[in-house]
């Protein structure tokens, strides 16, 4: 499978882009709305014009119209065609090549299994559901056996549950087939599931490609901290198990409980919303639960931003606008904080 | 509730059958003064009878089906074809739109008087008059059909590897077929109407031309043969259209 | 179809002295009211009556009645008098109730009586014969030369006395009706005579005065209702049956002027001509409008012309009976009415000397 190269790609809102897709790779391109995802994977594809270079394996394929270049797409709404049913859109793309019926029929029977929808094969997509048309689409992007496979938020419309379990299929898909495969979503968590590394992007400009966990605990600039979310990375001094999946890490002269069990922690990280704040010593057992003070307030769209001084570790908190109306949380006061627990993430040495 | 459904076929009969009952009883009662201006229904039903049995109305039937078949199947013809070159290329509808423009206005009968020294009155003028009513709506609604189809779908054909040709073939014009299917459907009856207007003018055979030789003869019964006749035709091409429709998109949609 | 307002300055005229009257006349009447009883001594007001003619000369006898002011002599009070291009559509007006009296050809006449139900009565005729064939010297000599292919004929739609001469002409030189048919081109006569200038006519079969007009076109007449059709009776005067029951005087006095005025026309030919004339072209001149000057210049009518045309009928308010039942029968056969009645049931020939 070929390695994608784009070079000096112009169009919208990318300006002079640059970006590799290794062989046999799931890159996520992950950004908000607007950043140039799905421009950058038309381009690929040959769907749109463009300034720059697009290679596929150092050979430029600029020239080749879209029905040229053997890639395979799965667009965000699967654009499944509703006048023809399972089998006859998997067959589409064979049947475009003129390939020999038994060929065709082979080869769609072979998908129908491959992504258990033999039972759906002559039914229409509006009989479909959600899931089922994913199959379908994917089914169909897969036909031609093409070299490189684009999805654009192919899981958007789904229910979490439907999507958590495509998700699977899916990277289990393409590890199978080995395909190069560009995956675009707007999902922090997907694309950490999913990707073998990972694209931000931000206003047509990719801020940093690396894996998952490096972009999680090493952004590279304040756009790619703001975007996953503005974690507190703290790094660890010391750790030590406590048996039964949890070990203690020390940060800052705090100890803190976090669910790991295996290599040693370099680094841990929670969002600012996991951290839950009381003006009164909460009940319960204490496990991170630490004392702090307010230094800081800041109100912003979505929520308030509240900033804690815990021992010598600064921590930054969020909190619902209308949770915290009922509070009387000011700067200076003394308040209690709890990290939850399970939403703690760890970084091992091994991972960087 | 069991007996309402048994109802439920019926009730479409019911209230013609009981427009008729009160045609035949105010026609009968003669409120409307002069017996033959408004003859009952059962008279009507009896002139049918005669018109048929004598051959006049099967003759001037088939002379105005003829021109409407002819017609409105070149005009529709010509219709999707040009508007299937509109539709799909964007050059071809930014030059042949302002055109299309002017003409799409002007009604059909319209043309009448222009088509008359054009082509004179022998059989081409009903003919491309219906020619002419068919045409531009049909254009219009294949134009609307093929460009209404969702980009995405032809981006997915393209990367599938179908050349436009395949796409415009195998994609687009499926898609576009409700469309389609609207403006044959629509005109098929105006057809009909349009046939009626264009016969009454100087042309010696149709439907239409029975209408004007029974007025001159005052005989209304035979003129509302004619209207029954016609209101009978525009409804069958319509429902015919509709169910080539279905059957060739109710599976799909 | 085409309307003639009745002529407003002898209405107006008769509306003023009306008005200017009133006052002695009221103060009259009350009089009378208050010193003599009421049972029986007051006449009681006729009500105008709508009367329609053809717009032809045909209606000679009307024109110039109403020109000398032969119908408010009698007492005569019109509400409308109107014109209409056609015979048929002179029916349809009469069918409609539009209209009380009229002076309309023979064949629609009959067709408003017998599929349209109307109750008429015809108590005089106008003229006999009045139609005839005009065709184009350079195309048909003969009448069998009509059954060409590319021979264009035109001709009044099915119902009229002009479409019975046609099927008379056909049966009498033994024509294919089913060519000559096929050449035929509905449409009324002044269209027959712009097609004819106009070169889109071969032929027209035509009632007078529009037959002769055609000859200044350059058509000949080929053959006359004199030729085809021996007796034909031509327009005749209808009058409501309520009316012969209810105001046989009326009736009566409208016999009497149709009489007069076509003993009239027999005496003064050319002063009928000129009468004619005057009178075709005030209806004329409300018929076409502003935008259509140049067709109304081609259809202005001269005297000579009227003259020459008046001369192919034969006015006379004479009817034969037997001619009338021929007639009622020959629409059977030709299928215009669905079957045939005594002509007794739609003539009172009573009111005339």
């Amino acid at each position: 499978m070929p390695s994608i190269t784009l070079k000096n790609i112009s169009k919208y809102v990318c300006q002079d882009l640059n970006l590799e897709v290794l062989d046999k790779e799931l890159l996520v391109l992950l950004g908000p709305n607007g950043a140039g995802k799905t421009t950058l994977i038309n381009i690929v594809a040959g769907l749109t014009d463009y300034r720059g270079s697009v290679f596929f394996d150092d050979v430029p394929v600029d020239k080749l119209p879209a029905n040229k270049r053997g890639v395979g797409y799965l667009f965000q709404d699967l654009a499944l065609f509703p006048h023809l049913n399972v089998a006859a859109n998997i067959a589409y793309g064979l049947m475009s090549q003129e390939q020999p019926r038994e060929r065709v029929d082979a080869r769609v029977n072979e998908l129908l299994q491959m992504m258990k929808i033999k039972h759906l094969s002559t039914r229409y997509p509006k009989d479909l559901s959600g899931g089922e048309k994913q199959r379908v689409a994917l089914a169909r992007a897969l036909a031609l056996s093409p070299k490189v496979l684009l999805l654009d938020e192919p899981l958007s419309s789904l229910d979490v549950q439907t999507a958590k379990y495509l998700r699977t299929e899916l990277r289990q898909v393409q590890r199978k087939l080995g395909i190069t495969t560009v995956y675009v979503t707007h999902d922090l968590q997907e694309a950490e599931e999913m990707a073998d590394r990972i694209a931000v992007l931000q206003n047509g400009h990719v801020e940093q490609t690396s894996r998952p966990e490096q972009v999680f605990f090493y952004p590279q600039n304040e756009k790619v901290r703001d975007f996953i979310g503005a974690p507190n990375i703290l790094d660890c001094d010391y750790c030590r198990s406590l048996g039964k999946g949890v070990m203690e890490v020390g940060c800052g002269g705090l100890p803190i409980i976090v669910p790991h069990d295996g290599n040693s922690v370099q680094k841990i990280a929670f969002f600012p919303h996991d951290i839950y704040i009381s003006e009164t010593k909460p009940p319960g057992p204490e496990v991170n639960r630490f004392k702090g003070t307010i230094i800081n307030i800041t109100s912003a769209h979505d929520a308030v931003r509240i900033s804690l001084k815990v021992g010598s570790t600064c921590l930054l908190a969020e909190m619902p606008h209308h949770m915290f109306g009922d509070t009387n949380l000011a700067v200076g006061k003394e308040v209690f904080l709890i990290l939850k627990l399970r939403r703690i993430r760890v970084c091992e040495n091994k991972d960087l | 509730m069991s007996k309402f459904r048994k109802l439920r076929p019926g009730w479409g009969v019911l209230p013609v059958a009981i427009f008729l009952a009160v045609w035949e009883i105010v026609a009968r009662l003669n409120v409307v003064p002069g017996q033959f201006f408004f003859p009952p229904f059962s008279t009507v039903v009896m002139e049918f009878y005669y018109l048929t049995a004598n051959g006049v109305l099967g003759e001037n039937f088939l002379s105005s089906l003829t021109r409407v078949l002819i017609g409105f199947c070149a005009g529709s013809i010509a219709g999707i074809v040009v508007g299937t070159v509109m539709g799909w290329r964007d050059g071809m509808n930014k030059t042949l739109h302002p055109i299309i423009s002017l003409f799409y206005p002007i009604p059909a009968l319209g043309w009448l008087p222009l088509l008359m020294l054009w082509v004179g009155i022998n059989e081409m003028l009903p003919i491309t008059i219906i020619f002419i009513c068919s045409f531009f709506p049909v254009l219009y609604n294949t134009v609307t059909g093929i460009r209404n189809v969702d980009k995405d779908y032809i981006r997915a054909a393209r990367t599938l590897g179908a050349s436009d040709a395949r796409i415009l073939t195998t994609v687009v014009m499926p898609l576009a077929l409700p469309n389609i299917f609207t403006g044959l459907r629509l005109q098929a009856g105006m057809a009909w109407r349009v046939i009626i207007a264009a016969e009454m003018v100087a042309i010696p055979t149709g439907i239409g031309a029975l209408m004007m030789k029974a007025e001159s003869l005052i005989r209304i019964d035979i003129i509302i043969v004619c209207l029954i006749v016609l209101a009978v035709m525009c409804l069958a091409f319509e429902k015919f259209f509709e169910y080539l429709e279905d059957r060739m998109t109710a599976k799909w949609r | 179809m085409f309307r003639k307002e009745i002529q407003r300055t002898k209405l107006a005229k008769r509306e003023e002295d009306k008005r200017t009257n009133k006052l002695p006349a009221l103060l009259t009447m009350v009089g009378l009211l208050l010193f003599i009883p009421i049972g029986g001594c007051t006449e009681k007001e006729e009500p105008p009556v709508g009367m329609a003619i053809e717009f032809n000369d045909h209606a000679a006898s009307a024109y110039v009645a109403q020109d000398k002011g032969w119908f408010e002599e009698e007492g005569l009070e019109l509400a409308t008098f109107e014109s209409y291009v056609t015979g048929m559509a002179l029916a349809a007006a009469l069918t409609r109730g539009d209209i009380e009296v009229a002076y309309i050809c023979l064949v629609p006449a009959i067709n408003v009586y017998a599929n349209g139900g109307v109750p008429i009565r015809i108590v005089a005729g106008t003229h006999k014969y009045g139609c005839g064939l005009v065709v184009n010297h350079d195309k048909i000599r003969d009448i069998k030369d009509l059954e060409k292919p590319d021979i264009r004929i035109g001709c009044v739609r099915e119902g009229g006395a002009v479409d019975v001469l046609l099927n008379k002409t056909i049966a009498k030189y033994h024509l294919d009706e089913g060519k000559i048919l096929d050449n035929i081109q509905r449409m009324n006569p002044p269209k027959q005579v712009v097609s004819i200038e106009t070169g889109q006519l071969d032929a027209a079969f035509l009632p007078e005065h529009w037959a002769t007009m055609a000859g200044e076109f350059g058509f000949d007449m080929l053959a006359q209702s004199q030729d085809v059709w021996p007796g034909m009776q031509g327009s005749v005067l209808v009058v409501r049956e309520d009316f012969v029951n209810n105001r046989p005087e009326f009736v009566a006095k409208l016999v009497r002027v149709t009489q007069k005025a076509t003993d009239w026309i027999n005496k003064h030919p050319d002063e009928a001509a000129e009468v004619m004339v005057r009178q075709l072209q005030a209806s004329g001149g409300k018929i076409f409008p502003a935008e259509a000057a140049e067709l109304a210049a081609k259809l202005e009518i001269s005297p000579g012309v009227l003259l020459r045309s008046m001369g192919r009928l034969e006015y006379t308010t004479d009817i034969d009976p037997k001619l009338v039942q021929e007639t009622i029968d020959y629409l059977v056969q030709l299928g215009y009415i669905k079957e045939s009645f005594s002509a007794e049931d739609i003539l009172d020939l009573r009111y005339l000397q």
